[in-house]
């Protein structure tokens, strides 16, 4: 009870706006919401033949990208101590593997060809809160864990790394009062997303892509 | 059962120019009314070198040149392969004699052939009895390890025609351009089985392409191979129509490995095993340039009057599986 209390005058003395009470840190939350992905590189590689003085002779070549896609996220947080959370999260983002063709030795015209891509990643992650002013809530997070790419059909199904480093802010939209809805805030995270592993094209099996995510907060 | 016993004589000689580039790899193998029989060993491979020197290379020095050829194919990994060399021999190559004899022969008439191989087969089974390598004495050869000037490279020569003692095919994996003096100039390859050869001097077939060992995998490759490996199947339409003898090469765009296949029915239908899984890129074109008679000695006749088309959705193979059946529509030219 005394550390509540100590909580709640150092939120006063920091935001000077919401009652005392009501800038308690929740003990868990449980975030649900949409993510956007953005396009990432994927690397370009050539289909070759070699001359006899082992030099490439191109057929075609290809440019790779994994296109913006979205998908919903979940998140359940832990509060560990005044500022800092652990989260863990799980994300499904729908996306495509584009492959464009160019310089077909043919002739052929260029084109684009594409497969759908499922992205799941489940992540822990640790999330410090920054000053809060009044009802908005900032914070950042690092974290990391498993990836698991699908294309469409689960034809080809595999796994790596994801990880993150994000910012972002919640703003609490009710933070006292009765039922399961007692606390509630819009929360909103611009993210680096890196990815290892998974489906990979050439030797680049590291990729960075912005993410965007907005959710529904329930504290309790 | 009674054998059927059939000697072939073989379009498998390695030439210098007679034919150009399709994209793919392809196993021996004859048409039966109940379906494609392939060819390949169910024993070990027990071959006889012929006991003579040539003017360039000596007998010892062939047994080792044909020795490390057997090596790299049956190290391919998965391949169930194996091969005994079992002496020096005065037999002939190309000779029916229940052994298999490999050797230098004098055959200055066939002016582009380096070399060729033939086979006694079970016409029931596909079963290889014996299978004969010569190579021409009309040219000159060189056993040297970074290769020798206007030589061609026994080993890489050795390598190509052990694959077809094997049981493949030639593959298509190249591009050639026209010469003057007639023939054709390879202007890049990426497969051992290719049927023209590099230019004399140098050695970069002595080493296996990824077409050739997955056209090696697929053969000998067994169980194993196909939990690893994946498959894409598909059919190739003119007008709504199959058409026999399109090429279709997968591009695995995570490797660059490029391996191929034909449609070998009327109705287009391919099938490329022994991939890698992963995303491809399948690219057809017809065997407009070639020497058809490399790749395909019988009815039906090829379709070649068609434009080189991409399948327009990236192909996914599993692991020990294919993915979706894919129909590539083209055009005709």
């Amino acid at each position: 009870m005394t550390k509540t209390c100590a909580f709640a005058v150092y939120g006063v003395l920091l935001a000077g706006i919401t009652p005392a009470s009501a800038q308690t840190t929740p003990r868990v939350e449980v975030t649900v919401g949409g993510v956007l992905a953005g396009a990432t590189t994927a690397g370009d590689i050539n289909a070759t033949l070699l001359d006899s003085g082992n030099n490439p002779l191109v057929l075609f070549r290809t440019s790779n990208r994994i296109a913006t896609g979205s998908g919903v996220e979940g998140l359940v947080s832990l509060r560990l101590r005044n500022r800092w959370l652990v989260e863990l999260g799980g994300t499904w983002v729908k996306t495509d593997l584009e492959s464009r063709i160019t310089g077909d030795l043919e002739d052929v015209p260029p084109l684009t060809a594409t497969v759908g891509l499922h992205q799941i990643t489940v992540e822990a992650s640790l999330v410090y809160r920054l000053a809060r002013r009044g009802r908005w809530d900032p914070f950042t997070r690092v974290g990391g864990g498993w990836l698991r790419e699908l294309t469409t059909g689960r034809a080809l199904a595999t796994n790596g790394f994801s990880g993150n480093v994000s910012g972002g802010i919640k703003y609490w939209m009710r933070e006292s009062g009765p039922g399961l809805f007692g606390r509630l805030a819009i929360r909103a995270e611009a993210r680096l997303q890196v990815r290892r592993g998974g489906i990979t094209f050439g030797e680049r099996a590291t990729r960075v892509s912005p993410t965007f995510a907005v959710g529904l907060v329930i504290g309790r | 059962m009674n054998r059927h016993l059939a000697r072939i004589v073989l379009v498998c000689s390695l030439v210098l120019g007679a034919a150009s580039g399709t994209q793919a790899y392809l196993k021996l193998g004859f048409l039966t009314p109940n379906g494609v029989i392939g060819l390949r060993w169910t024993r070990p491979v027990e071959y006889f070198v012929t006991n003579r020197d040539s003017q360039d290379v000596t007998a010892s020095q062939l047994q080792a040149a044909v020795g490390r050829a057997f090596a790299s194919w049956t190290s391919v990994p998965h391949v169930g392969a194996t091969h005994a060399f079992r002496g020096f021999s005065s037999a002939e190559p190309f000779v029916s004699d229940g052994v298999s004899v490999i050797g230098f022969r004098a055959r200055p008439e066939l002016e582009r052939t380096l070399a060729a191989a033939t086979f006694e087969i079970d016409e029931v089974t596909g079963q290889i009895l014996e299978s004969d390598i010569f190579f021409n004495t009309a040219f000159r050869w060189s056993v040297a390890s970074a290769g020798q000037t206007e030589r061609f490279d026994l080993e890489s020569v050795g390598l190509h025609e052990v694959g077809h003692l094997l049981g493949l095919g030639h593959s298509g994996l190249g591009e050639t351009e026209l010469r003057e003096t007639g023939g054709r100039r390879v202007l890049g390859k990426r497969a051992v089985m290719f049927p023209i050869a590099y230019p004399a001097g140098n050695i970069e077939d002595r080493t296996l392409e990824a077409d050739d060992r997955a056209a090696i995998a697929d053969v000998y490759g067994g169980s194993a191979a196909q939990r690893e490996t994946g498959t894409i199947r598909g059919r190739v339409t003119l007008g709504g129509a199959g058409i026999f003898g399109a090429h279709v090469t997968a591009f695995n765009t995570r490797t660059g490995d490029l391996i191929g296949g034909f449609t070998l029915t009327t109705n287009g239908d391919f099938v490329i095993a022994s991939l890698s899984p992963g995303v491809y890129v399948v690219r057809v074109e017809p065997l407009d340039d070639a020497d058809i008679d490399s790749f395909f000695d019988e009815e039906p006749v090829v379709t070649v009057n068609f434009r080189p088309t991409y399948y327009p959705m990236l192909v996914t193979v599993p692991r020990g599986g294919s993915g979706p059946a894919v129909t590539i529509a083209v055009s005709a030219k």
